[in-house]
């Protein structure tokens, strides 16, 4: 499953990050590498909002594509995930 | 001895900088506000050792192997310059992050010191660091501190100046470039031994709500326009505006002149010098400080604004709409900055990776209305709309349209693929300190003030000369045929088709470029020194040269021309010669068609008759026409013929 693709509050295990060599090392710099954790906090704004090790990023759809991800669960319960066409409560690669 | 400050974006880097020198540079709670590496002496305050000490600040990074250029420069100057000591800002809100650069600065061979910085949040948090276990695993010194309360400072200068008289041992195995994920994990080790995490979740979790509201997709942009009317309507038209209502009425409008007048007639100076100082200097400058108060208001209120955490939402606000234009979220940084000064704004754009969207950038950025703009808006609005709040409020608005369009038509200008990606950390949304707003507050009037005192002052006396003298350097019978007149005269013949007459507003304009704010005192001091009576009556002296909607056109033309001198500069630092001459034609063309059409256009629903000029305005609206019409479909066939999908990334 890619970034992309996951549910809001879901948390999932990095497994590989494709994409050129340049914009791998920076997501590499920045905590988003394999065996590292990401959690889908929202969406706002077309932009993917994930937390990566303690800090909040935004990351664009096209780069939210090439980050693929592992087993991913859901962790944060809910207040108001309100995304009914994203109902995988968990879901496995 | 030289100390090295690096760490990763938003770690508080500049913040410790402005404390230990007292300087006062921007910081920002984003990445890419420091882009350039600055350089002070020790405050005296802090310099207990008995050697000269220099600080260096260099811009923020996530990592020593450069992905912008401005993260080249840290690692460039480190092996290159070999700093005596390098001072790793380390987060504590972010340590993990933090540490994967420490390893690799403690590899270079300069002594490192560590200052675990944002203690505040770090015991807030209750997270527990073992400061001694984290000493011995990474070989160096741990000195926990909060920059923003300058709490720690003594103790971590004692330690750098301490280790940079001895090698430091490494005690991590050294990890090459090409490992990254080692490094990873040796960093992963590293903090599992030294931190026990407490909970954050509660202040996540407010963010979190915050932000499903003022950046949600659809609100977020009526959200930003609301909050930035409010900002502008409350510096411009409410207590910044009251306040430079009575700066330019009462103390530069009677007080100063009339003490002035007395003091020099005191003197009994020559009568030369004496209109000089009173119709030039304190006519023009006062002109210029009379809007301190304004420019004050703003930026204290966009320094809360910034500090609160909102600013970085608004890129992400932004990046979508951006996408559309073939820019990014990332572009809406420098046109922020640029709200203060187009000159760093226009620097920031090195944050921007893809060549082109930083090109075009660079070209858009000057169109933001800058601080120096500022004093001709409210200028404008106050003589010829008074009561009106949407004046000023209607020219960013514009603004951001003028982006929009401008970024389009550069599209379709140039050629044109994008390669980007949009990646922003965003900081958690807190409180705005006061201290962080005021400090920003001033740093900016001194810099009006400074630069009113100097650069506005010469160019004033300039402006007065050149209108009372002619070319031959007798007093000229009449202001029109002084040196100024003539050059306003063959301005003129530009300027008609945008509806105005008079050699005023093209001298005026001419002098804008050397410091925007010229504008506004040259225009005082052509029509008469009496800096009262331009400046605050609406339909006063200035109403003889322009009528609402041609004050308005007028206003257009200065906003959206070409930047002044000193941001060209930056300009071309960034573009290069080729491009800033593309650049500025650009933003001439953009300026004088938009200030023609609102001119021409305005004059006919407004007043029921044409402006003047209004033949040549349609013979330039043509031939304008026709050349982009032709321009745009050259490039579209070079497009096609490389290969190049325009839109590839909608």
């Amino acid at each position: 499953m890619r970034l992309s693709e996951m549910a809001i509050g879901c948390e999932g295990i990095i497994n590989n990050v494709a994409g050129t060599e340049k914009v791998q090392r920076f997501l590499y710099s920045i905590g988003c590498y394999p065996g590292e954790k990401v959690t889908l906090i929202s969406i706002l704004a077309g932009n993917y909002l994930v937390r990566i090790k303690d800090s909040r990023f935004a990351i664009d759809r096209k780069t939210a594509q090439i980050i693929e991800l592992g087993s991913v669960e859901q962790t944060i319960e809910d207040d108001n995930l309100n995304h009914p066409h994203r109902d995988s409560k968990q879901a496995q690669l | 001895m030289r100390i090295a400050l690096a760490g990763n974006p938003n770690c508080g880097k500049t913040t410790l900088y402005n404390e230990l020198t007292g300087k006062a540079e921007s910081a920002g709670n984003w990445s890419g506000v420091t882009v350039e590496k600055k350089a002070a002496k020790l405050k005296r305050k802090y310099n207990t050792f008995d050697t000269e000490i220099i600080v260096i600040d260099l811009p923020g990074a996530y990592s020593i192997t450069p992905y912008t250029s401005e993260e080249a420069i840290t690692r460039d100057f480190i092996v290159e310059q070999h700093p005596d000591v390098i001072i790793n800002i380390v987060d504590g809100a972010n340590f993990e992050r933090s540490l994967f650069m420490t390893t690799q600065l403690l590899e270079l061979g300069i002594p490192v010191v560590i200052a675990l910085n944002k203690y505040d949040i770090v015991q807030e948090r209750k997270d527990r660091v073992n400061i001694e276990q984290l000493e011995v695993e990474l070989g160096c010194p741990v000195i926990p501190i909060t920059a923003t309360e300058a709490e720690g400072l003594p103790a971590l200068l004692a330690a750098a100046v301490r280790v940079a008289k001895q090698p430091q041992k490494l005690t991590i195995p050294v990890i090459s470039d090409a490992e990254i994920l080692k490094r990873h994990k040796l960093v992963e080790k590293i903090a599992a031994k030294s931190v026990v995490k407490g909970d954050n979740l509660k202040q996540v979790r407010r963010s979190d709500r915050i932000d499903r509201f003022l950046a949600n997709q659809w609100i977020g942009l009526p959200v930003f326009f609301l909050v930035m009317w409010a900002v502008y309507a409350f510096s411009i038209e409410g207590l910044g505006g009251f306040l430079s209502d009575y700066f330019n009425e009462t103390l530069f409008g009677e007080v100063v002149p009339t003490a002035a007048d007395n003091f020099l007639s005191a003197l009994d100076i020559h009568p030369f010098l004496h209109n000089l100082i009173l119709e030039g200097v304190v006519a023009g400058v006062g002109a210029v400080i009379g809007f301190l108060p304004l420019i004050m208001v703003l930026f204290f209120c966009l320094a809360l604004l910034e500090d609160s955490g909102y600013m970085a939402r608004v890129a992400l606000i932004m990046d979508r709409h951006f996408k559309r234009i073939g820019l990014s979220g990332k572009s809406i940084i420098p046109m922020i900055v640029g709200s203060g000064c187009a000159i760093p704004g226009v620097m920031a754009t090195r944050t921007i990776e893809d060549v082109n969207e930083k090109r075009i950038t660079t070209i858009l950025t000057p169109y933001v209305p800058c601080g120096a703009k500022l004093p001709i808006i409210a200028l404008f609005a106050t003589v010829f709309f008074p009561n009106a709040s949407w004046v000023a409020p209607s020219m960013y608005i514009l603004a951001i349209l003028v982006i929009v369009i401008g970024g389009l038509l550069l599209k379709k200008l140039f050629l044109w693929d994008s390669t980007s990606v949009f990646i922003l950390e965003l900081p958690e949304y807190k409180k705005p300190s006061l201290k962080y707003a005021v400090n920003q507050m001033l740093r900016h009037s001194k810099a009006f003030i400074y630069k009113a005192a100097t650069i506005i002052l010469v160019m004033n006396t300039l402006v007065w000369l050149m209108q009372e003298y002619n070319w031959i350097l007798q007093p000229a019978a009449d202001q029109g045929q002084s040196m100024l007149g003539t050059i306003g005269s063959v301005l003129e013949v530009v300027l008609t088709p945008l509806g105005l007459s008079g050699w005023q507003p093209g001298a005026a304009a001419i002098t804008g470029f050397v410091a925007k704010e010229n504008v506004v005192s040259s225009l005082a001091i052509l029509l008469g020194a009496a800096a009262e009576s331009v400046l605050s009556t609406p339909g006063g002296s200035l109403a003889q040269l322009f009528n609402p909607v041609t004050a308005y056109a007028f206003l257009v033309f200065n906003l959206f021309t070409p930047p002044c001198f000193a941001a060209i500069g930056a300009m071309k630092g960034e573009l290069g010669s080729e491009w800033l001459w593309k650049g500025l034609l650009f933003q001439i063309g953009v300026g004088y068609t938009l200030a023609m059409l609102i001119s021409q256009i305005g004059s006919l629903v407004l007043y029921k008759t044409p402006a003047p000029g209004m033949p040549a305005a349609i013979v330039i609206g043509a031939v304008l026409g026709i050349f982009l019409f032709i321009k745009i479909k050259s490039t579209a066939a070079k497009r096609q013929a490389l290969n190049l999908a325009a839109d590839s990334r909608s």
